[in-house]
């Protein structure tokens, strides 16, 4: 059996992967070569998302690894959609890059970097099992490294939290494979294959378990209640480029791994006996995330635990238009993790902008106390990812990401869940206007010096309030992006 | 062919004695042995799942061989994170504060 | 050129010079000269536009197609015709006028490029409104000039009565635009076009979109918005308080724009106007009251701006009459054409006082008398001016006025509206206006006071009170530009009614009779003011006590009227709406909030022990959930 095989569209995983063999050659070969690594590596990267541009805009389908007829099944899809995830991925690893910074990145963190990444690139375009597993926990292992690299007492126990849980997770989400396996008879997440066990009771059991387990795998590492307590241990404990990492890229891979799972189950939402468990399990995670994670956030006076606490909140919102189990639901879905993920890493660019590298201390919500008039750029940045967040004018493309995530599910007529969200919405913006009001106040006498060496993290923060603004003001760009 | 029941039976008990082993241990090497087990038990389960009708994808065989390589390298990751823990704290005991 | 591009360019370049004056402000000779250029440059273009302006009556083709949003179309275009091509001209000549002018008179002012970009955007919005051929378009320019006009009374705005002025004629304006908002609303919702073709198609045919009574009460709703703007009664008593603003800026607002802004809206309406009987009613009997009571008021001002400023509210209220009376077969031409000349002349006795106040020191009659003395143009021009204003025959201000009066005539004689009453006040009004235009020659024109007042320093207020304008310390010459200026509206003053010659206004000729009548009543009101003029106070020719001299100051008592009959309600109604916001509403909200006080002091607790097994029980309960779905769902 030979594969078809169209070299473009596999470039966003390829990319990243050559250029993590390129930097260990050069290693071998130079090693006083010092800036090579992270420029080989930024151009990797860069490189993946320019091969994953022409997916945002083409409108034929776009499928390759494809077995041949008759029963052909394509094991990579490349449709708009999934070039958005691998495009958000890409530059988000790319940004977390920038944090850690030229002079500070060695070897060993870009090989890392560009694992993770390359791992996240393909896990959104995968469509079979095999293939998932494998990427997703290329896309999830090195983040476990990174947190530990830098040998920290704080950042070890952070790590070791990271660990357990995946650990935990990858076991779940073996165990769902091996269901789906044994429900469906073949590895591939198709519709096809879905509706076929779907007709017999012993099987369709099966295949909802296996789905539900794999849900709680991916759980884990989306943050979502009950899932969540590493994330802020972790969070807070490890160093900051890190923990933007998981706050963005890593968001992206598990929502992709996670709609590449529930995509099978459009072709049977309108049977008889529906797929009423997944859909309990979604609606357990997604009201659960956004309200524990929002009440708790309230609660927080440190800047990093009230941004990993609002992770879980966010998570919430992200699984929230997945309870549709329809196309427009996956569409939406997409659209709200990439808002969500540039905002957050602008969040953490200007934390890191504010506090300087050596981060263990004194993150508290009093350190911003003015930052605005202090320091008009990292300031100005941060209250416009705060707005975005909680979905006020002018950060308005977050306004029109939670309407666009609410409506599938009001379509779908799952009432309670829309009542639950919009109060959820309601609580959040209190979350961020908190730290917002602190922003805009009056600078105290006490206000920490300004950083020196922050010029990536300004830089990094400028751009995503830039991506920010152009989305806030042509948002049918984004939306029409996964349509 | 043997009956399809021992081979289920099987991948319960391990699935079932490596959640117990995640849940009730506070070592951390415990904590992986205990994810290895319902590995195992996973395993089982898809070599099982191939064995009544052959299908065009070889799953049962396929899919193992992967997840055994993903283990591995997990495994490793693990350790290496283990230690690190361990040099900075003494003791790999879960429930210690930091 | 094409007349519409004329007409897009004329919006256009005085709201870009505006911008870039604004930028430039830090350099104060070359922002102005950016806008005195601008403003040339508009000035050369609406020419242009006259040379071009389209035969009466012949359909442009647009630039672009229009746009649809919902049910309503919004075409969003300009357009171009012969008697608009006349009011842009004459609404850039003033505003070219003003610029220069303000160039010399506030030479010594620390924010003047900030009052030029304002007036240049001032006349891109009233050149927005009179090119208008589409009702949004209308009440765009019409807010913008009622946010310019606030900007530009109160320019002196670290005098507190300035910015109360500045405050009082937004305020006012805002409240008649009330009406005229929801008038224009109902018009295009009936229309379900923005258009002004459309709309005036649809509500003038005979399957108009509601019933007469609708037609009207949407029309009053407009003409209520246009008593505003314009000063009428009941809204009135802004006007005079707005003298507090630079004398330039009253020239350009109150002699050619915004006050006959709404004479250009009403006169684009026309024909919807004159279906409806209730609006022509309205009309016609809030302008006749304030034509009168206007005139009575100027005669009795100690404040000779004050005067003009009265004189103003009166030619507006004639201007708008000619609309009230008009029938179809005339047409609005006559409204528009008195507008054409109260501009010209109205300009320029504001820019002549603005120049014998810099002589005198203020504004106040007994200030200025005798200041025209040693300034033989000022003399001329103020001559000229005042004879345009009591409506000399043959100067423009007559033709135009005496075509007001014959309209009325023949509205009063085809009956049907409010024809007789408008009538008789005009001529009323002659006579008055006659009389106090005498008063004000008298006044500059009187022997020389035996003590010279001195002219008084920059912030120092003038003698009892008044408005004390800014001495520029110019010695009294103005520069050359301003003379040049000077002189080209007072010959226009004089030769203005030639453009009747061109045809650009559409008005029957004149009569020999009406004419002769109204030259009569001219001359019976000059001789009872020259008759009544004493040597002593000129405040004393027709108001002979303290009390009536404070009741004519204070316009009747509107400020007191307006304070206790609007704003004392309305503030009250706002503490209320306060309270029940504060205390009823509000109680949700500390609720809600201290809910979520509760819910996360819960959840605190319940993720005390922040352990890596502690996060496994959770796994558990996971676990839990999910087996449990499955095994529900077993059948």
């Amino acid at each position: 059996m030979t594969l078809e095989m169209s070299w473009g569209l596999l470039l966003p995983a390829l990319l990243p992967v050559a250029a993590m063999l390129l930097v260990l050659v050069v290693d071998a070969v130079a090693p006083r070569a010092r800036l090579a690594a992270p420029v080989i590596g930024a151009l990797g990267l860069g490189g993946g998302a320019a091969t994953a541009l022409p997916g945002l805009v083409g409108t034929g389908p776009r499928l390759t690894l494809c077995t041949p007829a008759p029963e052909g099944r394509c094991l990579w899809d490349g449709g708009p959609l999934t070039s958005t995830l691998q495009v958000a991925a890409l530059l988000a690893t790319l940004a977390v890059l920038a944090l850690v910074s030229i002079h500070r990145a060695g070897v060993i963190d870009v090989v890392l970097l560009l694992a993770s990444a390359s791992g996240a690139a393909a896990v959104v375009a995968s469509r079979d099992l095999g293939t998932w597993l494998v990427t997703l926990e290329l896309a999830t292992l090195p983040v476990i490294a990174l947190v530990a690299w830098r040998d920290r007492r704080a950042a070890a126990h952070g790590a070791l939290t990271l660990l357990t849980t995946s650990l935990v997770s990858f076991g779940l989400l073996v165990l769902g494979a091996a269901l789906w396996v044994t429900g469906t008879g073949d590895p591939t997440l198709t519709g096809d294959s879905l509706a076929t066990a779907w007709e017999v009771p012993e099987q369709r059991v099966l295949v909802s378990l296996a789905t539900v387990v794999l849900v709680a795998g991916l759980a884990f590492k989306m943050s979502a209640v009950p899932f969540h307590a590493w994330t802020p241990t972790t969070l807070a404990a490890g160093p900051l480029p890190v923990s933007a990492l998981l706050a963005s890229a890593s968001k992206v891979a598990a929502v992709g791994a996670l709609i590449v799972v529930l995509t099978p189950y459009e072709s049977v939402l309108g049977l008889s006996p529906g797929p009423h468990a997944v859909v309990a399990a979604l609606v357990t995670l997604t009201v659960a995330s956004m309200l524990v994670g929002t009440v708790m956030a309230l609660r927080q006076t440190e800047v990093v635990r009230l941004l990993a606490w609002s992770t879980v909140a966010q998570a919430g919102w992200v699984i929230l238009p997945l309870t549709a189990l329809t196309a427009a639901g996956r569409r939406a879905a997409a659209v709200y993790v990439v808002v969500y993920a540039v905002a957050g890493l602008v969040a953490f660019a200007a934390v890191r902008a504010v506090h300087g590298p050596h981060v263990e201390d004194r993150r508290d919500l009093t350190a911003y106390q003015g930052l605005l008039r202090r320091d008009p750029v990292a300031g100005g940045a941060l209250a416009l990812a705060l707005l975005v967040l909680a979905g006020l004018p002018p950060g308005v493309i977050g306004l029109v990401a939670k309407i666009v995530a609410i409506r599938p599910v009001v379509s779908a007529g799952l009432w309670p869940v829309a009542v639950v969200a919009v109060v959820a919405a309601v609580l959040g913006i209190a979350v961020y206007v908190r730290w917002f009001a602190v922003l805009i106040g009056e600078p105290g006498e006490d206000a920490p010096a300004r950083q020196r060496s922050r010029r990536a993290s300004v830089g990094v923060a400028l751009v995503g309030s830039a991506v920010l603004v152009l989305a806030s003001v042509l948002p049918q760009l984004l939306v029409g992006l996964v349509s | 062919m043997i009956h399809l029941l021992g081979p289920y039976v099987v991948a319960a008990l391990l699935v079932g004695l490596g959640v117990m082993g995640v849940l009730a241990r506070r070592n951390a090497v415990l904590v992986l042995v205990g994810v290895e087990l319902i590995l195992s038990g996973s395993l089982v389960l898809l070599v099982a799942a191939g064995a009544t009708a052959p299908s065009r994808w070889e799953a049962s065989s396929v899919l193992p061989l992967f997840v055994i390589t993903i283990a591995a390298a997990e495994v490793v990751v693990a350790l290496a994170v283990i230690l690190t823990a361990f040099r900075h704290r003494g003791s790999i005991d879960m429930d210690e504060a930091l | 050129m094409s007349a519409l591009q004329v007409s897009y360019l004329l919006v256009l370049v005085p709201a870009l010079a505006a911008v870039a004056t604004l930028a430039l402000r830090r350099w104060q000779g070359p922002a102005t000269l950016v806008s005195v250029g601008a403003a040339l440059v508009s000035l050369l273009l609406a020419v242009v536009g006259l040379v071009v302006a389209p035969v009466r009556g012949t359909d442009l083709v647009p630039l672009r197609g229009s746009y649809a949003v919902g049910g309503l179309d919004l075409p969003l275009q300009l357009g171009a015709g012969p008697a608009t091509a006349a009011v842009a001209a004459v609404v850039a000549l003033v505003a070219a006028a003003v610029l220069v002018f303000t160039r010399w008179y506030l030479a010594a002012d620390d924010r003047l490029a900030v009052f030029a970009a304002t007036v240049s955007l001032f006349t891109a919005a009233m050149m927005l409104v009179v090119h208008s051929r589409d009702l949004v378009l209308t009440v765009v320019g019409w807010e913008v000039m009622g946010w310019c006009s606030y900007l530009l009374i109160g320019h002196w705005s670290r005098k507190e009565s300035a910015r109360r002025a500045a405050l009082k004629a937004f305020l006012v304006t805002r409240v008649a635009d009330i009406g005229f908002v929801l008038g224009v609303v109902g018009l295009c919702a009936g229309a379900g076009s923005t258009g002004l073709d459309t709309v005036v198609a649809a509500w003038t045919s005979d399957e108009a979109p509601g019933s007469p009574a609708l037609r009207s009460t949407l029309l009053v709703l407009v003409v209520i918005g246009v008593l505003g703007k314009s000063a009428q009664f009941p809204f009135q008593d802004w006007l005079p308080d707005a003298m507090e603003g630079p004398t330039p800026a009253s020239a350009l607002i109150h002699a050619a724009t915004m006050v006959a802004a709404g004479t250009v809206v009403l006169a684009q309406l026309f024909e919807v106007l004159v279906l409806a009987d209730g609006a022509r009613w309205v009309l016609g009997l809030a302008t006749a009251v304030t034509m009168v009571g206007a005139a009575v008021l100027a005669l009795g001002q100690s404040d000779l701006k004050r005067l003009l400023a009265w004189s103003t509210v009166s030619q507006v209220a004639i201007m708008l009459s000619a609309l009230a009376t008009t029938t179809r077969d005339v047409g609005p031409d006559p409204a528009l054409f008195h507008l054409w000349s109260h501009a010209i002349f109205k300009s320029l006795l504001f820019l002549t006082i603005g120049w014998l106040s810099v002589i005198a020191g203020s504004t106040l009659a007994s200030a200025l008398r005798g200041a025209g003395h040693g300034h033989p143009l000022a003399r001329v021009a103020w001559l000229f001016g005042l004879l345009a204003l009591a409506g000399a025959p043959f100067v423009v201000g007559g033709l135009s006025k005496e075509h007001v009066v014959v309209t009325a005539y023949e509205g009063a004689a085809s009956a049907g509206g409010p024809g007789v009453v408008v009538l008789a006040a005009l001529l009323v009004t002659v006579v008055l206006t006659a009389a106090y235009a005498v008063r004000a020659h008298l006044v500059v024109s009187a022997p020389v006071p035996n003590s010279p007042i001195p002219p008084l320093g920059p912030d120092t207020p003038g003698p009892n009170g008044g408005i004390g304008e800014k001495s520029t310390g110019h010695a009294g010459m103005p520069s050359a530009p301003v003379l040049a200026s000077l002189a080209v509206l007072t010959v226009l003053t004089v030769v203005g009614g030639l453009v009747l010659l061109t045809g650009l206004f559409d008005v029957h000729g004149a009569s020999v009779w009406w004419m002769v009548l109204t030259t009569l009543l001219i001359v019976i009101g000059g001789g009872l003011a020259w008759l009544a003029r004493g040597s002593g106070d000129p405040r004393d020719q027709f108001v002979r006590t303290p009390r009536h001299r404070a009741l004519a100051d204070s316009g009747f008592g509107a400020d007191t009227a307006y304070r206790a009959l609007v704003a004392r309600p309305v503030l009250g109604l706002a503490r209320v709406v306060a309270f029940l916001d504060r205390e009823v509403v509000d109680g949700y909200v500390r609720g809600a909030a201290a809910s979520a006080g509760v819910a996360g002091w819960l959840a605190e607790r319940g993720h005390r022990r922040e352990s890596p097994s502690a996060g496994l029980g959770l796994l558990a309960l996971g676990l839990l959930v999910a087996a449990g779905t499955a095994v529900l769902t077993w059948r």
